[in-house]
C-alpha cells in the first residue's frame, strides 16, 4: 500500500540517512489516513528534507528557505479542503524561519509542521543548526559549537501551538502514529522528529539516541480546562528539562480555534465559498455586481 | 476657472479631514477634483498640508501659485505664504495674530533657520501680524477669522469636539471664500459623516456658524463674491478616490480572493479598504464574490502566502512600497520560474532604504524590472493617472493569468495618496488563462508545446510539483542540460508572446500633436503634470507632444523606438536622480535621452515646474532639477 | 478665583491649546474664561505637558521648562485615530 505512494522520483539521500525513516513512515499514514491523494499537499522548505514532497506521490510545493510555512498558510487559508503538511529542516524552520514558525502559532491553522532535526545544515556540508547543543562538536566543525540550541517543543507552547509531539526517523509505527494524530489535529502542530545524519553528524547517532532518549509514559497530553493548561505547560517544561529527550505526544489543545474558523468569523461568506473555489464569472459574463451598492461611500452624486 | 487652495496645519489635528472635506465639497459641486496630501512620517504635531485643485475640465497635476492658503497654525503661514500668487488670499485664526511667526518646535532646525533668514531678507518682521500687512503690501489678501470665538459661541457645542469644529470652520471659511454655496458645504459634510450622527451635526453647525459670520468679515475684502467656483454644471455618477483606493477596486472587480499585506506607507491603505469591502453585492443584495485579507508577519510572508493563494487557484495578490519590496525579491523568483500569477501593487517613495516614508519618488523602476537574481519573465505595468490605476488594476490581474507571471504594478506615492474624481468602471469578463479540464492522465503542470505558456491546473485537481529549482515538465527538480535550456526558453519566450499580444495602449500613449519636434518621455503619476502643460506650451508655440510610457517590462521597443527616433529632441522627465526611464530607453532603443528634467525632493512635480523647466531645456541647459513644494 | 487655564479639572486641546475641556462641565471652554464654583487650583504631577516645547515631560526635567506654560492634563480628540494617516 505504501508503495502506491512512490513518485518515482530516486530518493538521494545518503545511505542511513533518517530521512528514511521519515519518508517511510510518511508515506505508511498517507496511506493509513484514507485522504484523496489529489487533496493532500507537502510543502517543504531548502535542504536535505525539503525534498521529501519530490518523491512522495502527493501534490508538492518545494518552497524557498525557512518559507515553507507562509507557503502553506496561504495554500490552507485559500482552500481549506486541502490538508497541508509542511515538511522542514531545523535549520530551516528554526533559524531563517523561526519568524514564521511563531506566527504560524499565533494563527493555529490546521497544519502538521515536522521538523526534520538532525542538528546539521545537512545540504551545505554539516554546519551547526539552531539544535545543536553548545560546545558540541560535530566531525564537520572547525570549532565547537558557540551557539545554544532552542527547543521546538517550548517554542511551539511559547507561540501557541495546540500540537506538539516528538518523534524518532527509525521508530516507523511510533512516528507513523505521531503523523497521524498530528495531521488529524484540528489546529497547529510541530511534530519535532530526531533524524540521524550520517555524513555530517557523529553525535546523535543510533547509539546515542538508543542512550539519550525515552518514551513518554504516564503523560495526558490532553489539555482539559485553562487550568490544565498552566499545569500541562509547567510539566511540559520540567520535561524538557530532563536530561534525555522525551518522545510522544506531549500536548493535544482543542480550546483554541483554528485559523480556518477564525476567519470565517471576521468573513461570512468565508465557510461556504472560501477563495479559491469562488466562481468569478457567471456563465460567460462579468460577475454581476452592484457596484453603487458596494462601493456606496466612494460615489459623488 | 483653476482653483488652487492649499489648506494646512498640525498632524493628527484634523487636517485630513479638513482636506477630505474640501475635495469633497468641491467635487460635489460638480468640479474635477485632484488634491495633494503632504505629511511627516509622524502621528501627530508635524505640519502637513492638503494642495487642493478643482476646474471644470479633467486634472491629474497640481500648480503654484495658489489662489487660498488656510493655515489652522502658525507652522502653515510660515511655511505656505510664499505660494500665494497675487491677489491670493491668507484665511487664519485671529487670536494668531500676536504670536511669533518663528516659535515651531515640531519644525526642523535648518528649515527654521532658512524661513528667519528669509523674514530679514524680506523684512517681514517676527509676528504674525506684521507678516499679514507685508501681504498686503505686496497684493496678498489676509482674512483673520475669530474661529476661536465662534466655534466656542456661536456653535454652542456641547462637546468638545475642538479639532473637528476647527477644520471645518476653516474649510467652510475657505469654501465660501471661493464662491461656494453653504448648501454644497452642508452637502459634504452629511456626505462624509454619513454614518455618525453627532459630528455630523456638530460639523453643519460650525459651519452654518463660520458662514453666516463669513460675509460681514471676507465682504469688506470683496472676498467671496467673486463666486470664482461658479455655478456647478449637473454632472454624472462620479467617484472620489485616492490611488490606493482606486487599486482596490479595481482588483476586487478583476476577482480578487487573497490579499496579503505588511502594514507599510503608502500601501496599507488599499488592504484596510479591500477589507471593509470584503462583501461584493449582487443587484438582490446577495453576495456574489468575498476576498479575505490576511496580515502577515512580515512581507517575506506576505508575498509567500500570496504565491500559495494563487496556487489553488485563488486570485492573489499583496501590495508594498520599497522596503517591502526588497524583502519579496526572492519570492518574485520564486513566483517566476514556478510560473505563478501573482500580483505585486508596488507604491514607490523615496528612498533608498527607509528614504521618506510619506512622500513621493519614482526611484525605483530599475529594481522593478530588474529585481531577483537570474533571469525570468515579469510584466512591469506603471499608471498615469487615477482612472488608468484602477483599469489596470484589473489588467494586471489578468496579465498574471493570461501568461502566467508574476506582475508588478507600479505606482507612486502620487497616485497612492492623492484624491481625485474619476468616471466609475464598468464591469468586464474575467479571463481565468489556459486552464485544463479534470481528469487528464498524467498532468505535466510545465508541459512543453509550441505555446509558452502551459495548461495551469490548480492545487486540489491534479498531481502536480512545484519547486524553486529548475524542473522537468512535472515540476521535480531537473539539472538535466538538454531540460535546463527548454525550460528557460519556455519561461524567457514568454516576452515575446506579451509584446505581440498586448495592446499598444497598455505599452505607451502619446499626448499631443504626432508632428511633434520636442517629446517629453514619462511615467507615473508626472504623467499628469506633464499632459496638464501641454495646452500652455503648445498655445506658447512649442512644437511638443507627451509619450507616457506604461509597460516598463518587456519594454515596448517598437513602440517607443517611433516616437523617440521621430523627435529632434528627447527629454526625459521623472522624479528620480538618474532619470531611470531615460536610461532604460537608451539601452532598449539605443536613442540617447540627453535632457532631464528631474525631482528627487520627495514632493510632486507640478504643472507649472513642467512648463517652467522645459522653458529651461529650450534655453539650452541640459538637465534641470526641480525643488519646488514644501 | 482665576480663570480655567489655573484649573485642575481643565484640560487644554493639543493642538488648539487655548481652548479645553472641562472634567466637571460639559462644552468647549477657553482658558481665559472665568473659573466657576468647582475651581480647584492645578497642582503639579509625575508627567506635564509642556505647551511653549511641545513636549511631555517628566518632573525630573522640570528645570528645563521653568517659565513655561505647561499644563498637566491635556486632551486628544478620541476620533483622532480615524483621520491620521500611516507614518511608515
Amino acid at each position: 500500500m505504501s508503495m502506491d505512494w512512490n513518485s518515482g522520483v530516486w530518493p538521494d539521500w545518503c545511505p542511513g540517512c533518517g530521512n528514511f525513516g521519515i519518508f517511510t513512515a510518511v508515506k505508511g499514514a498517507l496511506s493509513e489516513l484514507g485522504i484523496s491523494r489529489e487533496k493532500m499537499v507537502l510543502v517543504s522548505g531548502i535542504g536535505c528534507s525539503g525534498k521529501i514532497p519530490h518523491f512522495v506521490k502527493v501534490p508538492g510545493v518545494h518552497t524557498l528557505h525557512g518559507r515553507a510555512i507562509p507557503f502553506a498558510t496561504g495554500i490552507k487559508a485559500s482552500n481549506p479542503d486541502l490538508k497541508v503538511i509542511v515538511h522542514g529542516g531545523d535549520g530551516d524552520l528554526l533559524g531563517i524561519g523561526m519568524g514564521h514558525l511563531i506566527a504560524m502559532g499565533r494563527r493555529n491553522p490546521e497544519i502538521l509542521v515536522v521538523v526534520h532535526n538532525n542538528g546539521v545544515y545537512g545540504l551545505t556540508k554539516g554546519q551547526a543548526s539552531p539544535t545543536l547543543q553548545l560546545g558540541k562538536k560535530t566531525k564537520s566543525l572547525a570549532f565547537p559549537n558557540i551557539n545554544s540550541a532552542v527547543n521546538p517543543i517550548l517554542l511551539g507552547i511559547a507561540s501557541g501551538y495546540t500540537f506538539l509531539a516528538r518523534s524518532y526517523a527509525y521508530n516507523i509505527d511510533h512516528l507513523k502514529s505521531c503523523l497521524k494524530q498530528g495531521i488529524s489535529h484540528s489546529g497547529a502542530g510541530i511534530l519535532e522528529v530526531i533524524q540521524p545524519c550520517p555524513t555530517w553528524n557523529n553525535i546523535v547517532t543510533m547509539d546515542w539516541v538508543e542512550k539519550n532518549t525515552y518514551y513518554l509514559k504516564d503523560w495526558d497530553p490532553v489539555v482539559k480546562d485553562d487550568e490544565d493548561a498552566v499545569k500541562k505547560a509547567q510539566g511540559i517544561i520540567g520535561i524538557e528539562s530532563g536530561e534525555k529527550k522525551a518522545l510522544g505526544t506531549i500536548l493535544i489543545d482543542r480550546r483554541k480555534d483554528p485559523f480556518g474558523k477564525r476567519l470565517a468569523s471576521i468573513y461570512k461568506h468565508y465557510a461556504a465559498e472560501p477563495p479559491a473555489t469562488q466562481q468569478l464569472e457567471k456563465g460567460g459574463a462579468p460577475l454581476p455586481i452592484d457596484l453603487e451598492k458596494t462601493f456606496q461611500k466612494f460615489y459623488i452624486h | 476657472m483653476d482653483l488652487n487652495l492649499i489648506v494646512g496645519g498640525p498632524q493628527g489635528g484634523g487636517i485630513e479631514t479638513a482636506g477630505m472635506l474640501a475635495v469633497r465639497a468641491l467635487a460635489m459641486h460638480g468640479l474635477e477634483v485632484f488634491a495633494d496630501r503632504e505629511y511627516h512620517s509622524n502621528i501627530k504635531g508635524k505640519h502637513s498640508y492638503s494642495h487642493i485643485r478643482a476646474s471644470y475640465r479633467p486634472i491629474n497635476s497640481i500648480k503654484y501659485p495658489v489662489d487660498f492658503v488656510g493655515a489652522l497654525d502658525i507652522e502653515t503661514i510660515a511655511t505656505h505664504y510664499k505660494d500665494l500668487g497675487p491677489g491670493g488670499v491668507l484665511i487664519h485664526d485671529a487670536s494668531l495674530l500676536d504670536k511669533t511667526l518663528t516659535k515651531l518646535p515640531p519644525m526642523e532646525k535648518k528649515r527654521l533657520e532658512r524661513l528667519k533668514a528669509e523674514l530679514e531678507r524680506e523684512k517681514i518682521g517676527n509676528t504674525v501680524k506684521e507678516l499679514d500687512e507685508w501681504l498686503e503690501k505686496n497684493g496678498r489678501t489676509v482674512l483673520p477669522f475669530p474661529f476661536l470665538g465662534m466655534i466656542t459661541e456661536k456653535a454652542k457645542l456641547a462637546s468638545p469636539m475642538i479639532e473637528k469644529a476647527m477644520n471645518t470652520a476653516m474649510t467652510t471659511a475657505l469654501l465660501r471664500g471661493a464662491g461656494m454655496p453653504l448648501d454644497t458645504i452642508l452637502e459634504a459634510i452629511d456626505s462624509l459623516f454619513m454614518e455618525k450622527a453627532e459630528a455630523r451635526e456638530l460639523n453643519r453647525a460650525v459651519a452654518a456658524a463660520v458662514s453666516d459670520g463669513f460675509d460681514e468679515i471676507a465682504g469688506t475684502k470683496g472676498i467671496g463674491k467673486k463666486g470664482t467656483v461658479g455655478k456647478g454644471p449637473a454632472r454624472g455618477k462620479r467617484m472620489l478616490v485616492a490611488g490606493n483606493d482606486a487599486v482596490a477596486i479595481g482588483k476586487l472587480i478583476g476577482g480578487l480572493r487573497l490579499q496579503t499585506y505588511y502594514p507599510i506607507t503608502p500601501a496599507a491603505d488599499e488592504s484596510f479598504v479591500i477589507e471593509q469591502h470584503s462583501n461584493l453585492f449582487g443587484p438582490e443584495g446577495e453576495i456574489v464574490g468575498s476576498p479575505i485579507v490576511i496580515q502577515a508577519e512580515d512581507e517575506i510572508s506576505a508575498i509567500c502566502m500570496a504565491i500559495g493563494g494563487a496556487l489553488t487557484g485563488a486570485r492573489a495578490a499583496t501590495c508594498t512600497s520599497g522596503p517591502g519590496f526588497s524583502l519579496m525579491v526572492e519570492g518574485i523568483g520564486w513566483a517566476g520560474i514556478n510560473e505563478v500569477p501573482v500580483v505585486i501593487t508596488y507604491y514607490q517613495r523615496g528612498g533608498p532604504s527607509t528614504g521618506l516614508p510619506t512622500r513621493h519618488s519614482q526611484s525605483d523602476l530599475l529594481f522593478a524590472i530588474n529585481s531577483g537574481h537570474g533571469e525570468f519573465q515579469r510584466i512591469v505595468l506603471a499608471s498615469g493617472s487615477h482612472e488608468e490605476t484602477l483599469d489596470d488594476a484589473v489588467k494586471c490581474m489578468d496579465y498574471a493569468e493570461r501568461y502566467q507571471v508574476p506582475v508588478i504594478h507600479l505606482l507612486d506615492k502620487g497616485i497612492a495618496n492623492c484624491v481625485t474624481t474619476i468616471n466609475p468602471p464598468t464591469l468586464r469578463r474575467i479571463d481565468r488563462g489556459k486552464r485544463i479540464l479534470k481528469g487528464v492522465l498524467e498532468y505535466r503542470r510545465f508541459a512543453f508545446d509550441s505555446d509558452p505558456v502551459s495548461p495551469r491546473a490548480f492545487l486540489g485537481e491534479e498531481l502536480m510539483w512545484y519547486t524553486g529549482d529548475e524542473h522537468d515538465e512535472s515540476g521535480h527538480i531537473s539539472e538535466d542540460p538538454e531540460n535546463r535550456r527548454r525550460m528557460y526558453e519556455k519561461r524567457m519566450s514568454k516576452m515575446e508572446k506579451i509584446l505581440k499580444e498586448a495592446p499598444d495602449g497598455d505599452k505607451a500613449v502619446l499626448f499631443g500633436d504626432d508632428n511633434f519636434e520636442d517629446l517629453l518621455v514619462t511615467w507615473g503619476v508626472t504623467t499628469g503634470a506633464a499632459v496638464d502643460a501641454l495646452p500652455e506650451l503648445q498655445a506658447a508655440g512649442s512644437k511638443l507632444a507627451v509619450l507616457q510610457v506604461r509597460m516598463i517590462e518587456p519594454f515596448p521597443v517598437d513602440i517607443v523606438s517611433k516616437y523617440v527616433s521621430k523627435a529632434k529632441r528627447v527629454i526625459g522627465l521623472e522624479a528620480n536622480y538618474i532619470g531611470q526611464l531615460a536610461e532604460l530607453i537608451g539601452w532598449k532603443t539605443g536613442v540617447k535621452v540627453k535632457n532631464r528634467i528631474l525631482k528627487y525632493t520627495g514632493r510632486l512635480i507640478t504643472q507649472d515646474e513642467v512648463v517652467s523647466a522645459y522653458m529651461r531645456i529650450k534655453g539650452g541647459e541640459e538637465r534641470v532639477v526641480l525643488t519646488g513644494g514644501e | 478665583m482665576g480663570s480655567c487655564k489655573e484649573c485642575k479639572w481643565w484640560r487644554p486641546d493639543y493642538f488648539f491649546d487655548s481652548l479645553g475641556e472641562c472634567e466637571k462641565k460639559t462644552g468647549i471652554h477657553p482658558e481665559n474664561k472665568a473659573s466657576c464654583e468647582m475651581f480647584e487650583e492645578k497642582s503639579e504631577t509625575e508627567f506635564c505637558w509642556c505647551r511653549d516645547c511641545r513636549v511631555t515631560f517628566h518632573a525630573s526635567e522640570r528645570d528645563l521648562h521653568r517659565g513655561h506654560n505647561f499644563f498637566c492634563r491635556t486632551r486628544v480628540d478620541s476620533d483622532s485615530h480615524e483621520y491620521t494617516s500611516t507614518g511608515d
